[in-house]
């Protein structure tokens, strides 16, 4: 864009109003904010080439003048390449559903898991694991993350071995074998030592999960017989912790009503137990939780207060204790760094299927949890990309219904998020889309993720220009996985 | 280079030797060169007495620097010694060539008239060096300029002394050309280090700096080949009134734009040849430089990259910057106040230039106790 007879030319951003202030964003996430008489002399032609906000702009590849274009296109076009390296690892994520059963009986249960005695046609057959764990290795990437899943996985340990085993010495006989990382994802009630030992043993991740204190805990993480499950769950919590070698143990939290107002007491919970960190989620409306009648439903706005007032006793928190919340490192991340941050609900395109996969037990492969869960409730395919014992990997993931659902899921191409000045740091998850709205391509503007993310973006700008250098400070901890003492240090003077 | 001053006798040619043992009988230094296993002379201490055998020797004058086993001197029928090669500095630089491509406006080795071959020299004095050495440096000039002198000089390096790490400070114009940079890469993987100097995040202050339009996007075209290929990069700028209200906006441009750099080096000005002759215009001001460099090292220490200070003495600036300072100067070209000696942060301060000796432009602040300990600097 070129007003006549100006000295400079505009390269391509994108702009909002934020604070009387002009918000500027450009493809690759470099932002300033311009007052608003400036925003019009830069867009007029006639901002001062002498000027600050000149330079800034230059700085800031927002401008261009005489012949420099080809190498600020350049440098762009690797700033643009390293933001979107998500892409280049393709699917890296593999979540295995080893059993559809569940010792437990959460009123918000996403995965709609069934009672524990309903029988083991509702586990993966061990056919059916051995062709899952061939497709995994099939992957074109490097290094694989295993995640099994269910269901409740220690209801079938013997399978959680033979999947680590098998996939160990699968991948031993590959020409090129690739990095394996395993997860398992487990509500830690039928946790043994044997199994501790086998975790400990091939360097096993346990990702769990905890809503906080008692009380808040078993109003609904209930087991079958309808009594809370907290005092299981935190004694074998703190004890994989101290089993297993350092940041092994995460818990995941769901965020409910109840919890909206009691945000302090989870965070406590969460630091007495010596978890490291913690993600506030929002409850995602699938399963059980689907807003109509479950009472389990809260706006965006109660979350967006929640996650203000909470952000700000974790800072208090930081002073003493490097604790980070890994919602904002992920979106600080988009906005702070030149780099990708892999993160499925939240790219652009999606990362439904070339990010992250879910096998379910009967070998049906979906593109994300929320599609499995989809599946379930409604009984639609819409996600279901094949079937590890009918489909070659290029079918399935270099297939038609993958491509159509990545191509849903481009911000680039969505309305408004084509113009929206947040675009660079948000995504679009076509699975939550079409379960909510009946479309992958809603008004996006109108979804309460665009809602929710667009609010907690305009927070965080705020509080990096807040003057409080030690707030910044403890947001770059986050984002670094630093502790804010060693951001405030110098790096030791080693020489070089 | 460290210079000597002495009184020769015995040879009317240079003598490009290396220094052995001193002789614990008369405290004589023997020299070498590659020719013969039998010395060539002496280098003898103004304590002592010369010989009379006839060796060609050189008697150190009172005043001049002092030779250690090691070194690699160039000793002139003049009377002035040239120290090529000191063996227990941490870095030592081979001079490629005196000629570049660019003309700073706070050169402190402009380009000279001479037809000295500096490659010759170079690579006798690369024939001289006994032990491994952790670094050495390649310097100009610029020379990237003489590109099958430098590829041939960085070859012999790599080849007798396969661990030393080679330091090449270039501005990086050449490697715009890809395969240039390969070529260097190839020869060296990961032993290279390349120090590119970058002096602003906006073209025409670098532009102007360096006396060249359109050198800063060559050299972000450089340095983006250089992460292609996966370098090593010490990024550099001066420390200048005319980039320093920029230097906080210039660490965010390199963290976004150029986040694949190794370190940074943050350079005080040397008050030496052009930039000596406009100093007062070049220095910033304290106050503009204190606070810059508070938010660029608090900008590179919040994204994780490393950042050091060079060439600047503790006293002109805060508390706070100094665990960032190297002692970064020379012993040899390295001077205090007189002031300084009242100054309890004396062995921790890396010191002036010499060349400041004659600017009136710093008041020295001796710092009587510092409040905190401070952590000693390692110079590179």
């Amino acid at each position: 864009m070129k007003a006549a007879n100006a000295p400079y030319t505009l390269l391509p951003f994108r702009f909002d109003r934020l604070d009387g202030q002009v918000l500027l964003v450009n493809d690759v996430g470099q932002y300033c904010f311009l007052p608003e008489d400036t925003f019009s002399r830069l867009v007029d032609g006639t901002l001062e080439q002498n000027s600050e906000y000149f330079d800034d702009l230059l700085s800031k590849q927002m401008l261009t003048e005489r012949g420099n274009l080809p190498a600020q296109i350049d440098m762009l076009a690797n700033a643009y390449r390293t933001k979107k390296r998500f892409l280049f690892e393709f699917t890296t994520l593999h979540m295995v559903v080893i059993t559809r059963r569940c010792n437990h009986n959460c009123l918000y249960c996403h995965a709609s898991s069934l009672p524990e005695d309903s029988g083991d046609s509702l586990d993966m057959s061990s056919a059916t694991l051995d062709s899952t764990l061939d497709k995994i290795l099939q992957a074109p990437s490097e290094s694989l993350k295993i995640e099994v899943q269910g269901g409740e996985p220690l209801l079938r340990f013997d399978l959680v071995k033979q999947l680590v085993l098998m996939a160990k010495e699968k991948n031993e006989a590959l020409p090129a074998k690739k990095i394996l990382d395993f997860v398992v994802c487990t509500n830690l009630v039928a946790l043994t030592d044997e199994m501790l030992g086998f975790f400990a043993q091939h360097s096993i991740q346990v990702s769990t999960s905890l809503d906080g204190p008692e009380e808040i805990h078993d109003s609904c993480r209930k087991l079958r017989n309808g009594n809370g499950s907290y005092q299981r769950v935190r004694a074998n919590i703190a004890k994989a912790i101290e089993v297993l070698p350092n940041g092994s143990v995460g818990a995941l939290l769901t965020l409910t009503p109840t919890s909206l107002v009691h945000g302090k007491e989870i965070i406590d919970e969460y630091l007495e137990l010596g978890l490291s960190s913690i993600f506030l989620r929002p409850l995602n409306p699938f399963g059980r939780a689907t807003d109509g009648g479950s009472g389990l439903y809260y706006s965006t706005e109660d979350f967006v207060t929640f996650y203000k007032a909470t952000l700000e006793y974790l800072f208090e928190v930081n002073r003493s204790r490097h604790f980070p919340e890994i919602y904002t490192s992920i979106l600080l991340r988009r906005l702070l760094t030149p780099f990708s941050t892999g993160f499925v609900d939240l790219q652009s395109p999606a990362g439904v299927g070339i990010s992250g996969v879910i096998y379910d037990t009967n070998g049906n492969v979906f593109v994300s949890d929320e599609a499995r869960m989809h599946n379930y409730v409604t009984g639609q395919a819409d996600f279901c990309i094949g079937n590890v014992n009918e489909n070659a990997w290029l079918d399935m993931f270099a297939g038609n219904r993958l491509r159509e659902i990545i191509s849903n899921s481009c911000l680039e191409a969505l309305a408004p998020c084509a113009w929206c000045a947040f675009q660079p740091f948000c995504g679009a998850d076509p699975v939550r889309n079409l379960a909510r709205h009946g479309t992958m391509t809603p008004y996006m503007s109108k979804t309460d993720t665009c809602k929710r993310h667009k609010a907690m973006f305009i927070h965080l700008l705020r509080l990096l220009r807040s003057s409080d250098d030690y707030i910044v400070d403890v947001l770059w901890s986050w984002l670094t996985n630093r502790t804010v003492q060693e951001i405030q240090t110098p790096f030791s003077l080693e020489a070089v | 280079m460290k210079i000597l001053s002495g009184n020769p006798c015995g040879f009317v040619k240079p003598i490009l030797a290396r220094v052995g043992e001193v002789s614990a009988r008369n405290g004589h230094w023997p020299l070498f060169n590659t020719a013969s296993p039998q010395q060539c002379g002496y280098i003898i201490p103004n304590t002592s007495s010369g010989t009379t055998d006839g060796v060609p020797q050189f008697k150190l004058s009172f005043h001049s620097q002092e030779v250690a086993t090691g070194d690699v001197v160039l000793l002139e029928a003049g009377g002035k010694g040239t120290v090529l090669y000191e063996a227990k500095a941490n870095s030592n630089t081979l001079v490629l060539t005196n000629r570049c491509n660019l003309s700073c406006v706070m050169c402190p080795q402009p380009q000279k008239q001479n037809n000295s071959d500096e490659m010759s020299l170079a690579e006798q004095t690369l024939d001289l060096i006994e032990t491994p050495p952790r670094y050495i440096g390649i310097t100009g000039g610029e020379p990237t300029l003489l590109w099958s002198n430098l590829i041939r000089l960085v070859s012999s390096i790599r080849e007798k002394f396969p661990s030393t790490s080679i330091q090449l400070l270039t501005n990086g114009l050449v490697l715009q050309e890809f395969a240039k940079a390969e070529e260097l890469c190839n020869i060296c993987g990961d032993s290279l280090m390349f120090c590119v100097p970058l002096y602003s995040d906006v073209d025409r202050y670098h532009d102007s700096i360096v006396g060249k339009t359109g050198a800063f996007w060559t050299t972000v075209e450089s340095l983006n080949n250089l992460a292609r290929l996966g370098a090593y990069v010490e990024l550099r700028t001066v420390l200048m009134q005319m980039n320093i209200a920029r230097l906080a906006k210039w660490a965010e441009f390199v963290s976004r734009f150029l986040p694949f750099v190794g370190h940074i080096a943050l350079m005080g000005i040397e008050p030496f040849a052009k930039a000596k002759v406009r100093i007062d215009e070049f220095l910033p001001s304290p106050a503009e430089l204190r606070s810059q460099l508070k938010w660029c090292l608090s900008h590179f220490n919040r994204v994780g990259l490393r950042a050091y200070i060079y060439n600047i003495p503790l006293c002109q600036l805060t508390e706070p910057l100094w665990p960032f300072c190297l002692k970064s100067i020379s012993e040899w070209k390295r001077c205090f106040a007189p002031a300084c000696s009242k100054c309890s942060l004396v062995t921790r301060c890396g010191g002036f230039f010499e060349s400041w000796q004659d600017v009136e432009s710093f008041a020295v602040h001796p710092v009587v106790a510092p409040s905190s300990p401070v952590k000693e600097g390692i110079p590179l």
